[in-house]
């Protein structure tokens, strides 16, 4: 119903990436990022002036990671090695729709959702920082700024899972 | 030319370290075995069953290009010469066999030999020899084998454990206990798809393989079904389900999801004269079903 009157076909990507997490994933892209978030929170609440200038480290860190995303896309769209074709026809145990993916579309999966996660980031930052300068209630702004830490690890790790993946899809071709 | 349908059954023998029951045995050793046991003569090759009148021996033994490996095993009865009756005329005459004389029956074994363990087909024959008695023969020779040629083979067990040919799930339902299992995962299940798909793990020869024991007095009955629900579905990560245990007999059982046969019985020739079978055509099936294990 609310699709009608926004759009909200970017949440695609992210669901489909719900839908094909295993469990070691989920454990190791959610549930570190989790851990850490806690420990730290429970350790560095409230937040201080110093842990604010996270700000600006974060944004330049998501700079970059937006732009290696957008790279890794654009390799594997445009590849047409014997890795990538053999890659598009092995289906993969995962299963969309009840349809089984290929590897391909898992990988595929991984880079875009990364991409959007990373842009998620940078407006939930953004916002983190417009509510500072506006001086909101602070329980408000310290659990944004735990969520922003949350968000960090997590495209951190799922950077580090998807550079894995796409080099043991180039290690076999050669 | 007539045929007849000769019962089968299946066996897994293997040679263990008495010393060192874990160590991996060489099971080619059996091998080795039969050639020292054929070179002697009958009078030495014989096993005399006293009690029950009745002598085995080995027969012959050769090779199908070391894949699979032949045996015949001759039988005979003696003290025992009723009169012959015409089955025509219904008339008696004395029968002229001596009393140290016996038809012989040959029983035909084929095998082949595994890392670790030897797969054997045996026919099943009445008068023939059994497979108790077949294994109490070789170590007869085993421990004489030893003695002359100070072989590590006189520290070796031969084991033997039935191999059914029945349904997994009815054959594991018909034991009394089971004692060890073995389930063997697909070595894929180590990484991701995407580490599978670049191969590196290929040099890893062997699946993974968890062994289950019971404790004394114990059956892992109930583990072993949930472990088979889990290995009967699709895409299922485990490979093969091995077990041992007792049957009713309290003899050893060994079901292996990938050695469960279906097949009971040979179709062999049967030469007119003698009523004999046909050994050539009975070892060509054997290692037809062999050589599929």
């Amino acid at each position: 119903m609310l699709g009608r009157f926004l759009y909200l076909e970017f949440l695609f990507p992210i669901l489909d990436y719900l839908k094909t997490l295993e469990l070691r994933e989920g454990t190791y892209d959610l549930g570190i990022p989790v851990y850490v978030t806690l420990i730290l929170y429970f350790n560095l609440a409230p937040i201080t002036a110093d842990q604010k200038s996270i700000i600006g480290s974060a944004i330049a860190l998501l700079a970059i990671l937006i732009g290696f995303s957008i790279t890794s896309i654009t390799v594997l769209s445009t590849s047409s090695g014997e890795a990538i074709k053999l890659l598009k026809e092995k289906k993969s145990k995962r299963m969309i729709s009840k349809k089984p993916i290929s590897l391909f579309q898992l990988l595929h999966i991984g880079f875009t959702y990364a991409l959007i996660i990373e842009i998620l980031t940078l407006a939930s930052i953004l916002t983190f920082s417009v509510l500072l300068r506006c001086n909101v209630s602070s329980p408000l702004c310290s659990g944004l700024y735990f969520f922003n830490i949350f968000l960090l690890i997590h495209i951190i790790l799922i950077n580090l899972r998807n550079t894995t993946n796409f080099y043991f899809v180039l290690f076999k071709s050669e | 030319m007539s045929t007849r349908d000769r019962k089968i059954n299946f066996y897994v023998i293997a040679l263990s370290n008495i010393d060192l029951p874990d160590q991996p045995c060489n099971q080619s050793e059996i091998v080795n075995l039969f050639n020292y046991i054929i070179r002697f003569v009958w009078q030495e090759r014989k096993m005399d069953i006293n009690r029950e009148n009745k002598v085995h021996a080995l027969d012959s033994f050769s090779s199908n290009d070391n894949a699979t490996y032949h045996v015949v095993m001759k039988t005979a009865k003696y003290r025992h010469r009723p009169p012959l009756l015409d089955t025509i005329n219904g008339t008696e005459r004395d029968n002229p066999k001596r009393i140290h004389e016996g038809e012989p029956e040959k029983t035909h074994l084929a095998f082949k030999v595994l890392a670790d363990e030897i797969i054997l087909i045996m026919e099943d024959k009445k008068n023939g020899i059994a497979i108790g008695r077949f294994i109490d023969y070789l170590n007869k020779f085993r421990k004489r084998y030893f003695d002359e040629n100070n072989n590590d083979i006189a520290k070796y067990a031969i084991d033997w454990s039935i191999l059914p040919k029945d349904d997994f799930l009815y054959e594991l339902r018909s034991l009394s206990s089971v004692k060890i299992g073995e389930v063997y995962y697909d070595k894929q299940c180590m990484g991701s798809e995407f580490l599978n798909w670049s191969e590196r793990t290929e040099n890893v020869q062997r699946d993974i393989v968890i062994s289950m024991r019971a404790i004394r007095g114990e059956s892992i009955f109930d583990t072993i079904m949930d472990v088979y629900d889990k290995f009967n579905v699709t895409d299922s990560v485990i490979k093969k389900i091995r077990i041992s245990g007792k049957n009713i007999n309290n003899n050893n059982v060994i079901l292996d999801t990938d050695l469960i046969k279906k097949t009971e019985h040979v179709t062999v020739d049967i030469e007119e004269e003698t009523g004999v079978v046909n050994t050539a055509e009975m070892f060509r099936q054997f290692n037809e079903i062999l050589l599929e294990m």
